[in-house]
C-alpha cells in the first residue's frame, strides 16, 4: 500500500512539472510585450524606461533562466504581483481559493444528495413511469446551460420570490450559508444529471449479479437484499465518477462564481482576463490544475482501499 | 437601555440638530455609531500616487487628510485650516492645522506613539507625487510646479511658475494630493496602497481585494464621526447591487448609477438621487491624421449618420442630457447649440458626403468602397455596459448609410495601448467632466494626441485659460477652445450623461461624493438614523 | 464539461466487432424506431432550416435598431420584445440558431476528425507519436477544461473564431484518447492480426478494419460533442469571451439582457431556453445512436 502511494506520489512529479511548464508557456505566448500590457493604462514609455523596467524584472534574462526561476519563486509561494490590486498573486489567489471550495464541496453534497437517491430508485423501479421521469429529469440536467440555469434560479428566488440574495457573498454565518444556496445548487446541476444516470446504471448492473440475485432466491426481502448487497457495490464506481469530475465541477465554478458575484478563484481569472492582469490569470489556471491533480491522487489512494486489487497493476 | 427611551432621546436629539443645524459637526450627533456601506463597482489599492480612480479616492480622501476639500465645487479647509494667494496667483501659502496626528495602533506607529502631521508630510507627500513621472499628478500642476518647501512645521509655501485656474476643480490640481506619512511609504515599500495610513476621520483596518475595504472611526481626530465604520463593499454587477441597495444592504451606491434605475429611485421616497452636477460627454475619436478620417467630410459623414440623441436617450434614460462638446451644461466652457449645429441626425447630408469623397459603393454589395476596396473600418470599444450598444447602435447607423463598421471589443488596456500606438480607426470613448477635463483630453499632451488631434490654437487657448483666474475671460477662451474642437475636429457626439449616485434616507447629513468624499467636516458629521432603516 | 466523452472512453474497450454493413441496416431501422430521436430529428431539423433561412424567417433586422420602440414587452408585433436598443428580440434569436449551430457542429467535425486520425495513428503505430499525445492528453486532463478554455482565449484575444479554435485544440485531445484505447484493443483482434499475416498494409487496415469499427463510437460522442460544444460556447460567449458585441449570439444575450432582468425577464428566459432546446435535441438524437450504435448498450 506505501509503495502504491509512494509510486502515485513520484508519478505525481512530472505531471505538475507539466504543468507549470505549461502555465509558463502561457505566459509567454501572450502577444504584447508584458511592460507595456502592464503599464499601457499609465502615460507611454520611453524605450529606456521600458529596458530598465524589463530588466528589474528580469525579462531581458534568456527563457531557461526565466523559467528556473519562475520555477523556485513558485516554491516559495512567490507568483509576483498583480498589475491591477499590486498585491501579491499567491495573496489574491488564497484569499479567494476557500469560497471556491466551499462552493464546489458543497456542489458536490447536494450531487450526492439529489442524484443518488434519484438514480438508485430509477433502477429499482426500471421501467416504470418514476424511471421515465427521473431519466428525463436527467437529461435535462445536461442539456441545460448551467449559468443559465443561475439566472433563472436567480430570477425566481432572488426577485420574484425575494427569498435569498441573488448574488455576492454573506458576511454572517447565517448570510453567508443564504447567500451559498443559490451558486451551489446552480454548480450542482452541472454533474446531476451524469451522476443521477451513472447510480442508476451501476445499480442496474449490480442487481443483476449472481449473488444479488442468489440472495434474493434464497428468499430474503427485496428491500433488505437492495440496501445491504446492492447499494454498497453500487456506490464505488458513482464515488469514482463524482471525484473524476471534479474538474468540471471546478470549470463550472468559473462561469457560476462569474453569474453569481462569488469571491472565489474563478471569478479572479475572469476579472483579471479583462484587466490583462495575465500573472493572476495563468497562476489562477495553476492552481486549478494543482487541485484536480490532489484530488486524483486522493481519489487514486481512496480506490486503492477500497479496491486493493488496483495495487497489483 | 430600553428602545422607548432611546427613542425618545433620538427624537430630542433629532429636533435639537434640527434646530441647531449644521451644528452637528461640533462632536454632536443625532445618533452615534453605526456602519456606512457603500457599494462601489471597482475598487484599487489606496496609494494616491497610482488610484486613479474615483471610488478609490472616496477612500484615500477619509483616511488621508488633504489640503483642502471640494464641496459643491468650492475648496474648503481639511489639513490646511486656512491659505493665503499672493496676488499674480503663483505662491499659495498653506496654514497646517495644527495637533493632527498620524492614525496609531498599527506597524508604523504603535499604540499612542503616533506623532503629529506637519508641514514636512505635506511637502514630502507633493514631491512624492510630483517626482514619480507616472503619477496620476494633473499635467497642468506638474506643468507649473516650481517648489513646495516648509518655512515651518505649519506652513508650506508652494511656488508655481504661473498662476493655477484649475487649482481646485474635481479631479484636477492639488485634488489628488493625499498627504502621506513618510514612515508609512518607507515601511511598507510598494504594498502601501494596501495598508494605506493618513491622519484623517477613518482608520484603514483591512482590504480584500474585490470584496471589501473597512475603515473605522478615527477617535483622535479633530472632529468625533458620528459613524463607527465605514465599508467599501466591491459589487461589480450592477444589476445586482442596484438591487442590494434598494433592500438596504448598501446604504449608498458610490458608483454611476446607470439610467433605468435612476428613473425608479426618483420615485422611490426611501431614496435620494444625487446629481453630482457634471455631465459626461459620450463621444467617437479617430485617428484624425490618416485617410479618410483626415477629411472633415468623412468626419461630418460619421457625426450625421447617426441619431446620437435618440441612441444617447434611450441607453441613458433619464440621465440624459442632449448637447455636445467638451463641457456639459454646468461646466465652464459649455456652449450650446453644438449638437444641432454639428451632429443632428441627417442620414442624407451623411450619404452625400461620402459620395463626394469617392466612398461609393461600386460593386453593388451595399457597403461602400474607398480606392476600389471595401472600407472596413475597426471600431474600438470595451465589453461593459453601455459600451456594447453604443457600439451596436454605431454598426447599424454605418450599415443604412453603407459603411461597413468592424466592432473591436478589448479590454481597456489594449484599448489604450492602440490608441497610445495612434492605431487607424474610429475609438469610443466618455469624456472628463469638468474644465480640468477638457484640458486632459484636448490640451498639450493631452489623452488623445496620439490619433493626431494637435492644433496649436486649442492649445493656445487652453493653456491661457487655465493659467487666467479672471473668470469672465476664462471663460471665453474656454468657449472658443470648445467651438473651435467641434468645428475643426467634428468628433461624433451621442450627448452628454449625468452622474448620479442614490442613497439611502436614512444616511443623513450626506451630500454626495466629490472626488473627495466629506463624511467628516467642519460642516457634515454623516450619521445614520438607524430607526428609519 | 465533456463528461460524456469521459463517461464513455471506459466502454471503448469492451466494444464488439461486427461487420459494419448489416450493423448500419439495424442501427438506422432501431434509430427510426425510437420516439426520442424522431422528436429530436424534428427539433433539430427545424433549427438548422432557422438558421439557414433565417433571413427569410426573421420578422426583422436581428441589428437594426429602433429607439422609438426600445423596451417593449413581448406582442404580437415582437414575440419576446425588444431590447434596450429596440432591436427585436426573436429575430436575434433566430440568427443565434445560425452561430451556436456553427460553432456546435465545426467544432465537432474538426477536432472529431483530428483527433481520430491522430488518434489512430498513435495506438496504431505506438511510439513516439503515442508517447507525445499520451503525455499531452495528461496534461490537459489535469485542468479543467473550462479553465483552460478560458485561458487559452486570453492568450488569443476574445472573439468568437478565437474561442472556436480554443475549443478545438481542446476537444480533439479527447476524442484522440478515446480513439486511441479502441485501436490498442483492436490492434490485437484476430482479424487484424489475419490480415497483417496475409500482408496487407498499415493503411489498408486502417482503413478497412480499424477505422470503421471506431466509427460508431465516434460517430456517438462526436454527436455529444456538438451539444458540449453549444453549452460551453455559449458559457463563453456570456463571459464576454466569445461571441462579441453586437453579434446575435445566445450566450451574448443573456449577458446583455441581465441589465435589464428586472423589467422584461422574457428577454433573459428565451435565449437559455434556445439552448437547452438545441443541446436537449441533440443528446436525444446522441442518445438514441448509443443505444442503436453501440453494442454494449444494446439489450
Amino acid at each position: 500500500m506505501k509503495q502504491y502511494i509512494l509510486r502515485r506520489v513520484i508519478l505525481m512529479i512530472p505531471l505538475v512539472f507539466g504543468v507549470t511548464t505549461a502555465t509558463f508557456a502561457l505566459i509567454h505566448l501572450i502577444p504584447g510585450d508584458p511592460v507595456e500590457l502592464m503599464m499601457s493604462n499609465a502615460r507611454q514609455l520611453t524605450e529606456e524606461e521600458i529596458h530598465r523596467i524589463r530588466d528589474k524584472l528580469g525579462l531581458n534574462d534568456p527563457l531557461p533562466i526565466q523559467y528556473v526561476r519562475y520555477v523556485t519563486n513558485l516554491l516559495k509561494g512567490d507568483m509576483g504581483k498583480s498589475v491591477r490590486s499590486r498585491s501579491d498573486v499567491s495573496y489574491e489567489i488564497m484569499q479567494r481559493l476557500p469560497d471556491t471550495i466551499i462552493l464546489t464541496v458543497t456542489s458536490i453534497c447536494l450531487v450526492l444528495v439529489l442524484a443518488l437517491p434519484i438514480g438508485i430508485i430509477s433502477a429499482l423501479k426500471r421501467g416504470t413511469w418514476i424511471d421515465t421521469l427521473a431519466m428525463t429529469f436527467a437529461l435535462f440536467g445536461v442539456s441545460i446551460p448551467a449559468f443559465w440555469f443561475g439566472i433563472m434560479l436567480m430570477l425566481i428566488f432572488g426577485l420574484h420570490l425575494d427569498w435569498l440574495p441573488t448574488v455576492g457573498q454573506g458576511k454572517t454565518p447565517i448570510e453567508f450559508a443564504r447567500s451559498l444556496i443559490l451558486p451551489s445548487v446552480t454548480l450542482s446541476l452541472i454533474l446531476l444529471g451524469l451522476v443521477t444516470r451513472v447510480a442508476r446504471s451501476s445499480m442496474l448492473e449490480v442487481l443483476s449479479l449472481d449473488y444479488v440475485r442468489t440472495a434474493r432466491a434464497k428468499g430474503l426481502g427485496a428491500r433488505w437484499v437492495n440496501f445491504r448487497h446492492a447499494l454498497p457495490n453500487a456506490l464505488i464506481p458513482i464515488l469514482t465518477i463524482v471525484s473524476g469530475q471534479f474538474a468540471s465541477l471546478l470549470g463550472g465554478a468559473v462561469l457560476i462564481e462569474k453569474v453569481f458575484g462569488w469571491p472565489g478563484i474563478g471569478r479572479l481569472a475572469v476579472d483579471s482576463i479583462f484587466a490583462r492582469d495575465y500573472l493572476v490569470v495563468t497562476n489562477t489556471v495553476l492552481v486549478f490544475a494543482i487541485m484536480v491533480i490532489l484530488v486524483n491522487l486522493a481519489n487514486d489512494i481512496l480506490y486503492c482501499y477500497i479496491d486493493p486489487r488496483i495495487r497489483f497493476q | 437601555m430600553k428602545l422607548k427611551t432611546v427613542l425618545i432621546y433620538a427624537a430630542l436629539v433629532f429636533v435639537l440638530s434640527l434646530s441647531l443645524a449644521p451644528a452637528a459637526a461640533d462632536g454632536h450627533c443625532p445618533q452615534e455609531g453605526g456602519t456606512f456601506t457603500i457599494g462601489v463597482d471597482t475598487f484599487l489599492p489606496m496609494d494616491p500616487n497610482t488610484a486613479a480612480h474615483d471610488w478609490t479616492f472616496y477612500a484615500i480622501t477619509n483616511i488621508n487628510s488633504m489640503l483642502f476639500r471640494i464641496e459643491s465645487g468650492q475648496p474648503v479647509g481639511d489639513l490646511a485650516e486656512s491659505w493665503d494667494i499672493s496676488e499674480d496667483g503663483t505662491v499659495y501659502t498653506w496654514h497646517i492645522r495644527p495637533g493632527m496626528m498620524w492614525h496609531d495602533g498599527n506597524e508604523v506607529f504603535p499604540e499612542g506613539e503616533s506623532r503629529e502631521v506637519t508641514a514636512h508630510d505635506v511637502v514630502y507627500s507633493i514631491y512624492r507625487q510630483y517626482d514619480d513621472t507616472s503619477s496620476i499628478m494633473a499635467a497642468d500642476l506638474r506643468n507649473l510646479f516650481v517648489s513646495a518647501e516648509a518655512t515651518d512645521d505649519h506652513t508650506v509655501v508652494l511656488t508655481l511658475s504661473g498662476p493655477d485656474a484649475i487649482m481646485y476643480d474635481k479631479a484636477r490640481g492639488l485634488t489628488f494630493t493625499a498627504i502621506v506619512a513618510k514612515e508609512a511609504i518607507e515601511h511598507y515599500g510598494d504594498d502601501y496602497g494596501l495598508n494605506p495610513l493618513g491622519s484623517g476621520p477613518f482608520e484603514f483596518v483591512s482590504y480584500s481585494p474585490d470584496e471589501e475595504v473597512v475603515l473605522r472611526a478615527n477617535e483622535d481626530y479633530y472632529i468625533d464621526p458620528c459613524l463607527d465604520e465605514v465599508i467599501f463593499r466591491v459589487m461589480p454587477d450592477v444589476p445586482a447591487a442596484m438591487i442590494a441597495l434598494e433592500a438596504g444592504d448598501i446604504d449608498w451606491w458610490g458608483a454611476v448609477t446607470p439610467g433605468d434605475d435612476v428613473g425608479r429611485f426618483l420615485e422611490n421616497e426611501d431614496m435620494t438621487v444625487i446629481n453630482f452636477g457634471c455631465p459626461v460627454a459620450t463621444r467617437l475619436y479617430m485617428s484624425v491624421d490618416k485617410p479618410p478620417f483626415d477629411d472633415v467630410r468623412f468626419r461630418k459623414a460619421l457625426s450625421h449618420m447617426k441619431d446620437g440623441n435618440a441612441i444617447n436617450a434611450a441607453l441613458r434614460g433619464p440621465t440624459h442630457v442632449k448637447g455636445a462638446g467638451t463641457a456639459g451644461p454646468g461646466v465652464a466652457g459649455y456652449v450650446e447649440g453644438l449638437y444641432d449645429e454639428y451632429h443632428a441626425y441627417d442620414p442624407e447630408l451623411a450619404m452625400s458626403l461620402l459620395d463626394e469623397l469617392g466612398i461609393v459603393d461600386s460593386d453593388g454589395d451595399g457597403w461602400r468602397e474607398m480606392d476600389g476596396e471595401l472600407l472596413e473600418i475597426p471600431m474600438f470599444a470595451w465589453n461593459s455596459d453601455p459600451a456594447p450598444d453604443y457600439v451596436a447602435a454605431t454598426v447599424d447607423a454605418g450599415a443604412q448609410v453603407g459603411l461597413k463598421i468592424r466592432p473591436e471589443i478589448a479590454d481597456p488596456g489594449t484599448n489604450n495601448a492602440r490608441r497610445n500606438d495612434g492605431e487607424w480607426g474610429i475609438y469610443l470613448g466618455q469624456g472628463w467632466c469638468g474644465e480640468g477635463g477638457t484640458n486632459a483630453l484636448w490640451g498639450r499632451n493631452g489623452w488623445i494626441s496620439t490619433l493626431g488631434y494637435v492644433d496649436e490654437e486649442i492649445f493656445t487657448l487652453l493653456d491661457q485659460s487655465a493659467q487666467n483666474l479672471d473668470e469672465a475671460s476664462r471663460e471665453a477662451q474656454l468657449q472658443a477652445a470648445t467651438t473651435r474642437i467641434a468645428a475643426i475636429y467634428f468628433e461624433p457626439a451621442f450627448g452628454f450623461f449625468n452622474i448620479f449616485t442614490v442613497k439611502n434616507n436614512y444616511v443623513k447629513d450626506f451630500f454626495g461624493g466629490e472626488w473627495t468624499l466629506n463624511l467628516v467636516t467642519d460642516d457634515h458629521n454623516v450619521w445614520i438614523n438607524e430607526d428609519e432603516r | 464539461m465533456a463528461e460524456h466523452i469521459v463517461d464513455l472512453a471506459a466502454d471503448a474497450a469492451f466494444i464488439e466487432l461486427t461487420e459494419p454493413k448489416s450493423f448500419f441496416y439495424k442501427a438506422t431501422r432501431q434509430l427510426l424506431g425510437k420516439k426520442q430521436a424522431i422528436l429530436g430529428f424534428a427539433v433539430l431539423l427545424v433549427l438548422v432550416l432557422a438558421a439557414v433561412f433565417a433571413e427569410q424567417i426573421a420578422p426583422y433586422d436581428p441589428y437594426k435598431t429602433n429607439y422609438a420602440n426600445v423596451k417593449q414587452p413581448p406582442s404580437a408585433a415582437h414575440f419576446i420584445g425588444t431590447d434596450e436598443l429596440g432591436r427585436d428580440g426573436f429575430s436575434r434569436l433566430i440568427y443565434g440558431a445560425r452561430i451556436s449551430l456553427m460553432v456546435g457542429v465545426s467544432v465537432s467535425a474538426i477536432s472529431t476528425t483530428v483527433g481520430v486520425a491522430l488518434g489512430a495513428i498513435a495506438g496504431y503505430f505506438g511510439g513516439a507519436v503515442d508517447m507525445i499525445i499520451m503525455r499531452a492528453v495528461d496534461l490537459f486532463m489535469a485542468f479543467p477544461f473550462l479553465v483552460l478554455a478560458i485561458a487559452l482565449v486570453a492568450v488569443f484575444g476574445p472573439s468568437l473564431f478565437n474561442m472556436m479554435l480554443a475549443l478545438i485544440l481542446l476537444y480533439w485531445i479527447w476524442f484522440a484518447r478515446l480513439v486511441r484505447g479502441m485501436v490498442l484493443t483492436l490492434r490485437e483482434t484476430e482479424f487484424v492480426v489475419g490480415a497483417k499475416a496475409a500482408g496487407a498494409s498499415d493503411i489498408s487496415i486502417i482503413f478497412r478494419h480499424i477505422l470503421p469499427n471506431v466509427f460508431p463510437v465516434v460517430v456517438v460522442q462526436g454527436s455529444f460533442s456538438v451539444a458540449d460544444a453549444i453549452l460551453i460556447a455559449a458559457g463563453l460567449s456570456y463571459l464576454g469571451l466569445g461571441a462579441q458585441p453586437p453579434t446575435a449570439e445566445w450566450g451574448s444575450m443573456l449577458s446583455n439582457a441581465k441589465e435589464l432582468m428586472r423589467i422584461l425577464p422574457v428577454l433573459s428566459i428565451a435565449p437559455g431556453v434556445a439552448i437547452m432546446i438545441t443541446v436537449l435535441a441533440i443528446n436525444f438524437i446522441g442518445d438514441a445512436l448509443r443505444d442503436a450504435l453501440d453494442p454494449t448498450l444494446r439489450n
